[in-house]
């Protein structure tokens, strides 16, 4: 991150409300995702709801930010390191209101699972949504930070929550296989697990986007 | 259970601009692989037309060097833009290239060679009046003679000895058509030029410059005085003229820059910073130098 001030103080007071309101953005996304596992394990189906209501919170925080990115690029004409800002941080916002999505599917897979009755094999969700929130937390911090290196650190923490997420929708599939339990809740969390490999994986792109800002490499499918 | 994670504050301290001293630059910037690179990809190089040889020049017999080591290749067919702040010594570089700044007594080239296709332009053999025939200039005001259209874009051609009318008719058709003026004013070519609009006069000037068939422009801030409009026009035409010419500007937009330019060079304080890519300078440039220029952040 380039940290000299522009001579316009405008330029810099627009950039750093782009980048206050991605990370608020963050906040909310976070905060999303973990009331949405809260409301699985704790059975607390209110907060499930909520999750599913304040998706749109996050929905206007991506329009807002497209529109502060937009007004930024007609006002100053961004270039450099500035303009990779302004094109990431929409991207970045694009990543983040996807795992605001997964979110909204764990809270709706986890009113299905509640309302079948209580099953003890969802306290298997908790250590992949640790790993899942790791992941999201060190792809915010990255991009507040403007720290490539703890962006490239997100591909092999991704890679463990991947193996974590494989093993244990293995087990659930075995079990279904074996009609051990109820079936459909185990469908349901296999979706859920699914979803916190999602976030995972959206925390890496996050991070791709963190290293083209700040050193201009695109590291995106490789 | 609170997973919510804690966010790093984030340090915005200001880094002083003249405490990180820049190494020695070599004359060309390595292009980005465009496996890599996101949008920040330029053109291949194209063949070297003019090449700059550790250029000094000075205003006072070299008692101090406004220019300074300046090292750079310039491609034939292209449009190669010279940015940077005022004093920077780009200008004076654009009338080192046709050697117009002999006409100051005191100016001096202290070291250095310029060298057009191979030959230096400083030689003993070389007429400068000679020179800037192959050289040609567009001033940052628009300067057209107190004579009609027609006049001025045959200056050139009169100076150069020509009298056929037929042959000058077909020269100013030619150069009137290329800087897209043709259309506009054929039908009162004897008119006078002064009464032509700004971004006409200056596009009169361009085909004077044109006429006597240079191989390279050399522009300098040929829009500053021109409407956006105009503006626009200049810019297209000199997008239509690299296909023939080989053309340097001087500018201080550098959205200007970046749309008509292959290839940009930074200068500050007399010395060449970096020349690369135009979508490079701008896009990821080498040196921090020129990144705080390009994004503002610059004095």
């Amino acid at each position: 991150m380039n940290q000299n001030r522009h001579t316009l103080r405008a330029f810099d007071a627009s950039l750093d409300s782009l980048r206050s309101e991605v990370l608020g953005m963050g906040a909310a996304v976070t905060m999303n995702l973990e009331r949405a596992v809260h409301g699985l394990l704790m059975e607390n189906m209110d907060e499930c709801n909520s999750v599913i209501a304040d998706d749109e919170t996050v929905d206007q925080y991506e329009k807002d930010i497209d529109v502060m990115a937009m007004s930024l690029m007609v006002r100053f004409n961004p270039v450099a390191t500035d303009l990779r800002m302004v094109i990431s941080s929409m991207n970045v916002a694009r990543s983040l209101e996807r795992i605001s999505d997964h979110a909204v599917n764990i809270a709706r897979r986890a009113r299905k699972i509640l309302r079948a009755g209580e099953n003890e094999k969802v306290k298997m969700v908790e250590p992949l949504y640790t790993m899942a929130a790791l992941e999201l937390r060190d792809a915010i911090t990255a991009y507040a930070d403007g720290s490539v290196e703890r962006a490239l650190g997100l591909h092999d923490k991704d890679a463990e929550l991947d193996r974590a997420q494989k093993k244990l929708a293995k087990g659930i599939s075995k079990l279904i296989e074996g009609q051990e339990g109820n079936v459909v809740q185990l469908i349901h969390l296999l979706f859920v697990l699914r979803s916190l490999e999602r976030v995972g994986d959206l925390a890496v792109n996050i991070g791709e986007e963190v290293v083209f800002i700040e050193s201009a490499e695109d590291i995106r499918h490789q | 259970m609170s997973f919510v994670p804690q966010l790093n504050e984030r340090s915005m301290n200001e880094i002083n601009f003249d405490a990180t001293p820049e190494p020695a630059l070599p004359a060309e910037i390595p292009v980005m692989s465009p496996a890599k690179s996101r949008g920040t990809e330029g053109k291949e190089a194209a063949k070297s037309l003019i090449e700059i040889e550790d250029l000094g020049f000075s205003y006072d017999l070299g008692q101090t060097e406004t220019l300074r080591n300046i090292t750079l290749s310039i491609p034939k067919g292209q449009v190669t833009s010279f940015i940077g702040p005022s004093g920077c010594g780009k200008s004076t570089l654009l009338r080192c290239l046709n050697r117009m700044n002999d006409l100051i007594d005191t100016a001096k080239v202290t070291r250095g060679k310029i060298k057009i296709m191979g030959q230096d332009i400083h030689a003993a053999d070389v007429d400068p009046i000679e020179l800037r025939k192959r050289v040609g200039m567009v001033f940052q005001k628009y300067n057209p003679f107190p004579k009609s259209i027609f006049e001025n874009a045959a200056y050139g051609m009169r100076i150069q000895g020509v009298k056929s009318q037929k042959v000058l008719a077909e020269a100013v058709e030619r150069a009137l058509k290329q800087s897209a003026l043709w259309d506009e004013v054929k039908d009162r070519l004897n008119s006078s030029a002064l009464g032509l609009s700004g971004g006409q006069q200056q596009r009169l000037c361009i085909a004077r410059a044109i006429a006597v068939q240079p191989e390279i422009i050399l522009m300098d801030e040929p829009c500053s005085a021109l409407d956006p409009i105009a503006t626009a026009r200049i810019e297209e035409l000199i997008t239509d003229l690299k296909e023939n010419y080989t053309i340097v500007i001087v500018t201080h937009n550098m959205q200007q820059a970046t749309r008509v330019s292959a290839r940009t060079a930074f200068f500050y304080l007399g010395e060449l910073i970096e020349v690369g890519p135009t979508t490079k300078i701008f896009g990821n440039p080498s040196k921090k130098q020129t990144e705080d220029y390009v994004s503002g952040r610059f004095g």
